[in-house]
């Protein structure tokens, strides 16, 4: 009941901000120079000036600077005489200009965004993504709206991990991609938004970060030692499941040392606790860390050994 | 899962669109659009099958009802949109503001984690931080009668998030955010634990751990931005709260009135970042130059138990024997990173970076005195990471490109004091075909390790001296090639083809005898095709395969007196050997969507397949042969989906959709077949409770809903 309290009063709060604040910067349309295009794509330009976001704005304008077709795709009067496509800026795979040259018409308003602070930096500038590659500015809405299938269309490679066995709700619509990632650029590996990949983890696995009294050294280090973020065969997302994953590494005592072959599932003549439900992880569960104390007369059930 | 998220999100709506146009009707001066659906869905039970079948859907009867509005008058505008409304996985979106003015987002989501179903304990008071059993009811101080067993349950988390964020002004030199999401999940997650208290050897108990979290997250960013400069100052703060920190369970084989043993459950904790941020655009070359600076810091102070019970319940009290009985945590991160990007000429970009992360680890360290001491480590790392990438546009469309990265890692762990890293990579990319697009690129990695354990142990009696040879395979010399390919098709409009190979080889200390990972490979492949009639019908079809491979060395130790020296001959208590994996997925799916009558009458169908098999075979020096047997059952998965849907309008305003969704799932593996809850020898028996043992499934949904737009 608290908990929807304090939601209907923020709900409230931002309302009365809303109404309360009036800016009044619109900018308006030239319409001169929009009945030029209008001769040729009246029905596009109708469509633009009343349902996309971006004719919207312009319109609820008052005097000031004008906005047209041609803010974005230049100036139109070459096109009109020759009706070429390399005469006017237009915008996609079939365009005459580059990807840098496409982006720069939409840089020219939007580059004082923080989200595109770090675009020359991203790696989508440098293979040639530009904005329109994701974004139809003649659409209702700028943002694609399908934002998991917009990057899929080039990520195929990813596309088939999400239907793996294991892999975060990305087809559930839950998560998003941009949700770790930033496609407007970024400093980081991978454009995640994170100086690093246990930092990205950590806003939503909030139960991982510790700190813990008994730490498991690369699991600190880096989550994609063991973990996969987009898809994988193995419950968890694990990169390789265990025994295996674990017995890569640790080799020394009697049990990492073991073959735990065929014979050791439920039906087996060996069955072992080290092959069956979750392998190492039946005892050793405690493997992001660990709080519990360690009993020097009786290392079995300690912490260190993330046992407890 | 939305921790900490406070950017818009529309969910996805199962059968609405929201749209905008022309207005259709007013409410004072605002124009709106709006439109409601409800309907119903029905399963076939399959939601009490498997865990798997709605592990993040809620799929079960129910009544279905989304809602949206959109509305804008002469200087503000809104969108909402709900979906799912009143289900496990409903959410909630509104947008709002001013025209170049300030900017709201309020949401709210549902998610639902469906681990597996129809479990069941002998422990009472699943959920809690408490967990007991008793004797009488379940036949015996060892609960081996699982049908005697009083508890059932579903381990299954529900997270709910909410949040709203506001961004003032739009356009404008400055601006300002600020976020807030509150997160809560609660429900039961499968854990386990070893019994008896004793290693190697001993069973495990699997004990339903209770969800009980609490996460606020508050942001705030400033900035500032000028034509072309840029700064901004970000900063987050998230408080982790755990109801239990705790589990006490009593121990099988103990008597009731004996202490508990203690597992630890996630800690609570704090944490806060602070990064700026700055960008500088049009310098001369054609550059950019940008940087950040970093802060972050991860705190908690727990108390900790000071009482614990051992194998037989026996009290084990360690206020004498540990030097503190709060641990304060304090996890600290320092980053900075620059960048410059140059375009000096048309045909060339250029681009060199370096970034620093490092950790400090400033907690407490806990010493524990006894027979067994122990006094925890602190972790600790730094890295430098610098490169150079290089860009330059040839003839014919063709473009190429190389770099160069270098990482060091420097961390305080006992096997490798630091990593070196040189990744070189080239790639070449062709547009000269108007219906053609091709890709390549090749990256070779070394990796050199100052590996710390050459001379550990006295002899090859001394359980450490097999150190010497073990190798973990994310720090150790690394030898790694990677190439990939990938082509675009469009030979025809509306017909787009892509295809894609890589291949990823990895050699592991390369002609030295090791115990650790040797070896391991990946391929993948895809092909994905979209034809498309305009107003007549889209096809899509999408396949894959995937392998990859693992090869590693081991030394078997029996029992003490050992030969910890894998370079003498094997004997039957120590001796070497491979294990030799390999996993393959593979799959496709299949689309149709046909628009029968345009706007009026349109119909899909679907069908998905993926699959995954793997298998992990084994060789042994052993002087006198003992079976391995491969394991052939190792993630072997098969899921496949039928889809059908069809939407019809009946008029502008009143339309409704059918649709149907058979899916069904097999699993096959070594550590779930033939599953039993209670197995193990009397000194190691293993209790478990189901969780992962419900694979498989046969589904069946329907659904249908009427919508009405205002």
């Amino acid at each position: 009941m608290e908990n929807r309290k304090s939601r209907l009063f923020l709900v409230m709060l931002f309302a009365c901000a809303v109404s309360l604040i009036a800016t009044g910067a619109f900018a308006g349309i030239d319409k001169g120079s929009v009945d030029k295009c209008k001769t040729c794509h009246e029905e596009v330009v109708n469509k633009f000036l009343a349902g996309s976001h971006h004719g919207k704005v312009w319109a609820k304008g008052d005097a000031g600077q004008q906005y047209s077709c041609e803010t974005c795709h230049g100036p139109g009067d070459k096109h009109m005489e020759d009706n070429s496509r390399e005469s006017i800026i237009s915008f996609g795979k079939k365009s005459a200009q580059s990807a840098v040259e496409q982006s720069k018409q939409c840089l020219n308003c939007h580059s004082k965004s923080g989200e595109l602070a770090f675009w020359d930096m991203g790696k989508h500038v440098k293979n040639d993504v530009s904005c329109a590659s994701c974004h139809t500015a003649h659409d209702a809405k700028p943002q694609p709206a399908n934002v998991t299938e917009t990057c899929l269309s080039c990520h195929k490679d990813v596309k088939k991990d999400l239907g793996k066995q294991s892999h975060h709700p990305i087809v559930e619509g839950k998560v998003s991609c941009t949700d770790c990632h930033n496609p407007h650029g970024a400093l980081s590996h991978g454009m995640i938004r994170a100086d690093n990949n246990n930092q990205l983890c950590y806003k939503c696995h909030a139960d991982k970060r510790g700190p813990y009294i008994w730490e498991h050294d690369p699991v600190e280090e880096n989550c994609n030692t063991c973990h996969t973020s987009h898809g994988s065969q193995h419950k968890g997302l694990l990169k390789e499941r265990g025994p295996n994953l674990c017995q890569n590494c640790h080799q020394f005592g009697r049990h990492p040392g073991t073959i735990y072959n065929g014979n050791t599932g439920f039906a087996g003549s060996a069955l072992s606790n080290k092959m069956i439900a979750k392998n190492c992880l039946n005892c050793h569960n405690r493997i992001h860390g660990s709080m519990a104390p360690h009993n020097p007369a009786q290392v079995g059930n300690s912490g260190k050994f993330f046992l407890r | 899962m939305k921790t900490n998220k406070v950017l818009p999100i529309v969910a996805a709506s199962l059968l609405l669109q929201s749209t905008t146009g022309s207005a259709e009707f007013k409410l004072g001066n605002f124009d709106l659009t709006a439109g409601v659906g409800v309907g119903f869905q029905l399963t076939n039970g399959a939601e009490n099958q498997s865990g798997y079948f709605t592990k993040y859907r809620d799929y079960r009867d129910s009544f279905l009802g989304n809602a949206w509005f959109t509305a804008e008058s002469e200087g503000y505008f809104m969108d909402f949109a709900a979906n799912r409304i009143g289900l496990d996985d409903q959410s909630y979106n509104l947008n709002g503001g001013t025209f170049g003015g300030v900017k709201y987002n309020l949401f709210y989501d549902s998610l639902i984690h469906n681990y597996s179903v129809g479990n069941k304990s002998f422990f009472t008071g699943v959920g809690t931080g408490s967990l007991v059993f008793d004797d009488a009811v379940v036949g015996s101080t060892t609960p081996t009668n699982a049908d005697l067993w009083p508890t059932s349950f579903d381990y299954s988390t529900k997270t709910k998030t909410f949040g709203v964020k506001a961004t003032y002004p739009a356009s404008g030199n400055y601006y300002l955010t600020l976020g807030y999401a509150n997160v809560d999940r609660d429900g039961i997650r499968p854990s386990l634990a070893g019994n008896l208290g004793t290693s190697p050897g001993g069973g495990a108990v699997e004990l339903p751990e209770p969800i009980d979290y609490k996460t606020n997250n508050f942001m705030a960013t400033v900035g500032y931005r000028g034509d072309d400069f840029l700064a901004v100052l970000d900063g987050t703060l998230s408080n982790f709260d755990n109801n239990i920190n705790f589990l006490n369970w009593r121990l099988p084989g103990t008597a009731a009135t004996t202490t508990a043993s203690v597992t630890s459950l996630a800690p609570d904790n704090r944490y806060w970042t602070l990064d700026g941020k700055t960008a500088w655009h049009n310098l001369p070359l054609n550059s950019t130059f940008a940087a950040k600076l970093g802060y972050s810091r991860i705190t908690n102070s727990e108390a900790l138990p000071t009482t614990i019970g051992n194998q037989t319940g026996t009290a084990v009290d360690l206020t004498n024997v540990m030097s503190d009985t709060t641990f304060n945590g304090d996890y600290r991160y320092g980053s900075a990173s620059v960048a410059y990007s140059s375009n000096p000429i048309e045909k060339l970009d250029s681009k060199v970076f370096y970034n620093f992360l490092r950790k400090w680890n400033k907690s407490d360290q806990i010493a524990y005195t006894g027979a067994s001491s122990a006094t925890n480590k602190l972790f600790d790392y730094y890295k430098h990471n610098a490169g150079v990438d290089v860009g330059y546009k040839l003839p014919f469309d063709t473009k190429i490109g190389a770099g160069y990265e270098y990482l060091k890692v420097h961390r305080n762990r006992e096997d490798a004091a630091a990593t070196s890293d040189g990744i070189i990579s080239v790639e070449a990319k062709n547009n000269s075909l108007d219906f053609l697009t091709a890709k390549v690129k090749y990256q070779h990695l070394t990796r050199t390790s100052e590996f710390e354990n050459s001379a550990v142990g006295t002899d090859a009696s001394d359980n450490n001296y097999v150190k010497r040879f073990a190798r973990f395979f994310d720090a150790t010399d690394k030898k790694q090639d990677k190439a990939a390919l990938e082509v675009d098709v469009m030979p025809i409009e509306h017909l787009d083809l892509g295809l894609g190979a890589s291949y990823q080889f990895s050699k592991y200390n390369e002609d030295l005898l090791i115990i650790g990972r040797t070896k391991d490979t990946g391929r993948e492949y895809f092909a994905d095709l979209t034809y498309e009639m305009p107003k007549t019908f889209r096809f899509n079809a999408f396949g894959y395969f995937g392998m990859n491979t693992f090869l590693s060395n081991h030394w078997a130790q029996g029992a003490s007196p050992n030969n910890l020296d894998i370079t003498l001959p094997a004997t039957d208590k120590n001796y070497l050997w491979t294990g030799d994996l390999e996993f393959r997925t593979w799959g496709y799916s299949l689309g149709l969507d046909i628009p029968v009558i345009d706007q009026k009458w349109d119909i899909g169908v679907g069908f998905k397949q993926d699959r995954g098999d793997g298998r992990a075979s084994f060789v042994s020096t052993r002087p006198t042969a003992v079976d391995n047997p491969t394991v052939t059952e190792y993630d072997d998965y098969l899921v496949n989906t039928l889809t059908a849907k069809t939407r019809y309008q009946f008029t502008d305003e009143l339309g409704f959709s059918l649709g149907y969704i058979y899916e069904k799932r097999t699993f096959e593996d070594i550590a779930y077949d033939n599953y039993l809850y209670v197995s193990g020898s009397t000194s190691a028996r293993n209790y478990l409770t189901g969780a992962g043992a419900d694979n498989d499934y046969s589904a069946h949904v329907g659904y249908l809903v009427a919508e009405y737009r205002f």
